[in-house]
């Protein structure tokens, strides 16, 4: 009897052991998910991935379902090649890129120049921004052996293959918006109507085996959800806004990592616009400015101050032409001497023609370009000069239509590694970005030799000559480089330092999982 | 009963009161602020509530408890404002199309019911976002909105009115339709109206709040409550008291704005508020 006992005990336990074992091979078959966000390209046509539309490429290449042929070194900034073994420059306007052998694409298609030759066509063509910067003339494709031509010299060629945007992809499939196909580690499976997609391994994944079994990429979190989605376990990693990085980096179930970035965070002082056309009083703010209290007050020391266009790291940052240290006594000695007194005794400085000087600053809702306004006007307001503050969704607009005093702004300085991306549109007269018309002879010579010059010594020599000339006008006031910063939670593993922010290398995607 | 009428009388009287000691309090609360409201500290951003600072700091420094009472006046009267002009228009209007009837009538009562379509949170926010934001537009986005309520509430009292015996005497003794307007219909509507603006003042001053959190109210460096919670949304979790001290001064101010409504509403209606509560019953 108390045999028959022991046996039905026994009995359950082994049905019992079998079920939970079946339910812990059960989650062993699911696997491991990745979950992080991939936000809407900036644009109004909602969640896409069609390359054409502004910076949507890009967003295959975070999803991993579509590569580039060249990457960015995360650190030097070199061109290392990704789906092609090399390229070469055989003639000032001729280029040959040697596609990768062995690369087919997630529905198997073999990888070959004409492939590439005919999705390059197709971004070229239909997005204005890449296709402006590569100019390319024609395209031949010959086996693996790609040969491209340009209209004008186009030294940044391989930088410009290197561009996230620059995506590889089989231009015979339906749909580049919702179901592009291209080479990468994971392949979508669905997206929804709000972009959030489900994707799943490419088990002929050219580098190996991708590491995890499945990509959820979510686009309906908005950035300031970051934080909160990264605490209840929705997301595996993200970049938060400095404020919340406290919450983190004490946090043992976290790991922040930050990267030194290009992108700069200056103002533009309109030399064109009401009382800025005065130079001694754009001199004066330029010395109003206290980089070291915005840092820090601002941005919680997630950055570095600046008096230069460039970076101090880069080889583009020359030591021998920087703007002014902040210096209050000296802003007021310049206006006093400029015939700026308090004539109406209101605390408000009054212009030389007896006229109240009020400034306007135009701002982003964002990147703490609202608060640094508001340290701004308190900035000002300390050397006499008033100042209102006007919060924009379109300051590229407004800065373009010329009515203002003050922009802030922020953009990135060494795109694709390289500073012409920035100068060019920036001080060439004319140029896109170019708010404040600056113009100088000497300036657009450089950059007419810069666009034409691959040599990165000879590059680097134009970019100091440049920057002789710009600062003494007082039209840019520089105040920091950022620090890009990414959460990730404690399991997820192999994700190298520098992962995340401006121009990512996401070739490492397939080897991230967790622990 | 009148055990239950002194009661409520009581009540609106010590309601009145708050209210009265609120209005005052919001234009004199500078002279308590002990910190200038505009000046930034960069080295003392987010700090904790302290002797110093009894509300803490916010993003750039700055004193919360002076900038909460510099920006009482802004936040409330801004409110009593709105409330007053759509009072104004929507009395003006509603009384006018119910005395007049007709086709007037028709095309005034269809053209609001047009506007009432609309979600009103959505259409202020709309309209205000047109205008520029700034609080003066805001105000005026409000106040395109919010006569409606009062324009049909008008309406309905003069339609009630205006065939009872002291208006056909009034006819009769020879008073224009102005003059009978404004000297006997509206005068009887005023009740039920003023019952409604009182109820209407909380309601103003969330809206108004609502809109500076979206960054369509007060610009900076003015500080106004609605704006002070957009500021601090970012520093929720690090610095929650950049958040909790304007939201508690959000909640007080419209709480005691609506109790005061209850006990007006009270007093004025209250066979309305007898017959309710038999109903209950």
């Amino acid at each position: 009897m108390r045999t028959g006992k022991t046996r039905k005990m026994a009995a359950g336990i082994v049905v019992a052991a079998g079920v939970l074992a079946g339910s812990s091979l059960g989650a062993v078959a699911e696997g491991v998910t990745l979950t992080y966000p991939v936000a809407a390209p900036n644009t109004q046509s909602g969640f896409t991935t069609d390359p054409a539309i502004d910076y949507a490429g890009n967003k295959s290449f975070a999803m991993g379902t579509a590569e580039t042929l060249f990457v960015l070194d995360d650190d030097t900034k070199e061109v290392l090649p990704l789906l092609a073994a090399s390229i070469e420059q055989i003639e000032d306007l001729v280029w040959t890129v040697t596609i990768r052998d062995g690369v087919t694409m997630s529905n198997g298609k073999e990888l070959t120049a004409d492939v590439c030759k005919k999705a390059l066509e197709y971004i070229f063509t239909n997005n204005t921004r890449i296709g402006t910067m590569a100019d390319v003339a024609s395209m031949e494709a010959n086996g693996q052996t790609l040969t491209i031509k340009t209209n004008h010299i186009v030294a940044l060629m391989p930088r410009i293959l290197s561009e996230p945007n620059v995506i590889i992809f089989d231009t015979e499939a339906d749909d580049y918006s919702r179901g592009l196909i291209g080479t990468g580690p994971y392949i979508l499976d669905s997206m929804d109507p709000e972009g959030n997609c489900e994707l799943s391994k490419n088990d002929n994944y050219w580098q190996g085996t991708p590491a995890a079994d499945k990509i959820i990429t979510k686009a309906n979190i908005g950035a300031d959800a970051y934080t909160a989605a990264l605490q209840t376990g929705e997301l595996d990693w993200a970049s938060v806004s400095d404020a919340d990085l406290a919450l983190f980096e004490d946090n043992p179930d976290y790991e922040v990592m930050y990267q030194n970035a290009g992108r700069a965070y200056y103002l533009y002082v309109n030399p064109n616009y009401t009382f800025t056309k005065d130079d001694a009083l754009r001199e004066a703010l330029t010395y109003a400015v206290d980089r070291e209290a915005i840092l820090n007050g601002v941005y919680g020391g997630h950055g570095a101050v600046t008096r230069s266009i460039f970076p101090e790291w880069s080889e583009y940052y020359s030591g021998e032409n920087l703007q002014p240290e902040y210096d209050q006594e000296k802003a007021k000695q310049i206006l006093a001497d400029a015939g700026y007194t308090d004539t109406d005794g209101d605390g408000i400085l009054n212009a030389p023609d007896g006229e109240n000087v009020k400034l306007n600053i135009t701002c982003y809702d964002k990147n703490g370009f609202k608060t640094l306004s508001e340290v701004l006007q308190q900035l000002f307001r300390q050397i006499g000069i008033d100042s209102e503050i006007k919060v924009s969704d379109s300051v590229f607009d407004d800065l373009t239509a010329g009515e203002y005093n003050i922009g802030t702004y922020g953009y990135n300085t060494l795109t694709l590694g390289d500073c012409y991306n920035y100068l060019q549109p920036v001080f060439q007269t004319d140029a896109s970005s170019n708010f404040t018309k600056f113009s100088n002879e000497q300036v657009d010579a450089d950059l007419a030799e810069m666009s034409i010059t691959s040599d990165t010594e000879k590059r680097a020599e134009l970019a100091k000559d440049i920057q002789k000339y710009v600062y003494s006008t007082n039209e840019r006031i520089y105040i920091m480089h950022i620090i890009n910063n990414m959460v990730k939670r404690k399991e997820v593993v192999n994700v190298p330092a520098l992962f995340g922010g401006d121009q990512t290398n996401m070739s490492v995607l397939w080897k991230i999982t967790k622990e | 009963m009148e055990k239950e009428g002194k009661k409520k009388n009581d009540r609106f009287i010590i309601w009145s009161w708050i209210v009265g000691l609120l209005l005052v309090f919001c234009i004199i609360a500078p002279q308590f602020a002990s910190h200038d409201p505009y000046e930034m500290n960069l080295l003392a951003v987010n700090q904790a509530p302290s002797a110093e600072f009894i509300m803490g700091t916010d993003y750039i420094g700055r004193c919360i408890l002076c900038r909460l009472l510099y920006g009482a006046a802004r936040s409330v009267y801004a409110a009593l404002f709105v409330v007053f002009i759509t009072f104004m228009i929507g009395v003006a209007i509603g009384s006018v199309s119910g005395y007049i009837g007709g086709t007037a009538d028709l095309c005034i009562m269809r053209f609001v019911d047009s506007v009432q379509a609309f979600p009103s949170l959505v259409f202020t926010i709309s309209i205000a976002a047109m205008l520029g934001g700034g609080m003066g537009n805001c105000m005026i986005a409000m106040s395109a909105v919010g006569w409606t309520t009062y324009a049909r509430l008008a309406r309905s009292k003069v339609l009630s009115l205006k065939e009872r015996t002291f208006v056909s005497a009034a006819r009769v003794s020879g008073m224009s339709s102005f003059q009978i307007l404004i000297k006997t219909i509206i005068p009887n509507s005023l009740p039920l109206l003023i019952v409604q603006g009182s109820m209407h003042i909380g309601n103003a001053i969330l809206e108004f709040a609502g809109l500076s959190f979206l960054g369509l109210g007060t610009a900076p460096p003015y500080p106004e409550w609605g704006n002070m919670l957009n500021d601090a949304k970012a520093s929720l979790q690090t610095a929650p008291w950049t958040v909790l001290f304007p939201g508690l001064a959000i909640l007080c101010v419209v709480m005691i704005m609506s109790m005061f409504g209850d006990s007006l509403n009270e007093v004025l209606n209250p066979k309305k508020n007898t017959a309710s509560e038999k109903e209950c019953k």
